[in-house]
């Protein structure tokens, strides 16, 4: 499990996952992946295109962070997963935090 | 070639992994559809998962068996361990309608897979738990049929 952070022109933080949200992929990244969540401003990209699994532990980081930054009035939204995690976010109630396009155009939409 | 295989997981969150590299491994070596490895990972994370936190009373070493069929319109994915007593037909369904701020971040595996399962069946024999999950290849259900 692989997580790219970087911090997009508009401030926005861009996190990118790449691989399986399963229990051992949760574990590798889930310190770093709450840490990113709580830069200022709370303004979160999470790239989902490269994950091709997720499960409950992965669904409970996401839904956690979502939390967390709704708490401080920010906004997280996750962009482009793959139908099956697509499916998997929709049927746990995530399906409104999924958005779809660049991540230029998505971002811009986050400021 | 054979359509069934059973793979056989010490109670150790370690062993998940590599259970589920083989089961994907034999998933592809049998070219099936990316949702019947997805729904199997999924299965064998979520119910070893649950059994070796929740199953038992003791520290001695267990063994979690999962049997996966291939059929060409089904997969069927049965799981027996001798843990508790557990039905995950009577577990509570979480309120993901609620507000975010108020939804509790657990209690998602068992629904997932009853949402993504066509048909779920557990029964009790002989001191152990066999839940059995079958899931269309053919009939797309909450999307997951293909990739």
């Amino acid at each position: 499990m692989n997580l790219e952070f970087c911090k997009l022109p508009n401030d926005v933080s861009r996190i990118k996952l790449d691989g399986s949200l399963d229990v051992a992929g949760v574990g590798a990244v889930e310190t770093r992946f709450y840490e990113h969540c709580s830069a200022n401003p709370p303004r979160v990209l999470v790239d989902l295109a490269g994950v091709a699994f997720i499960g409950s532990l992965g669904i409970r980081m996401l839904l956690q962070a979502i939390k967390t930054i709704s708490t401080r009035g920010g906004r997280l939204v996750l962009l482009n997963p793959g139908r099956i995690v697509d499916s998997a976010l929709d049927i746990s109630g995530l399906g409104q935090y999924v958005v779809r396009g660049t991540e230029a155009e998505v971002s811009a939409s986050l400021v | 070639m054979e359509n069934c295989v059973k793979l056989r997981i010490k109670s150790a969150f370690s062993e998940i992994p590599a259970a589920n590299e083989a089961a994907s491994r034999w998933l592809a070596e049998r070219a099936a559809p990316a949702a019947a490895d997805y729904f199997t990972n999924l299965a064998i994370e979520e119910l070893v998962t649950n059994c070796i936190k929740y199953g038992y009373d003791d520290s001695a070493e267990h063994f979690i068996e999962v049997e996966v069929k291939l059929c060409p319109d089904e997969l069927v994915v049965t799981v027996t361990d001798d843990g508790r007593p557990f039905n995950p037909l009577e577990a509570p369904e979480p309120d993901i309608a609620l507000p975010v701020a108020d939804r509790p971040v657990g209690g998602l595996g068992i629904h997932l897979l009853r949402r993504m399962s066509d048909r779920m069946d557990y029964a009790r024999s002989d001191g152990k738990n066999l839940l059995t999950l079958r899931k269309s290849l053919t009939v797309e259900k909450t999307g997951a049929t293909k990739p």
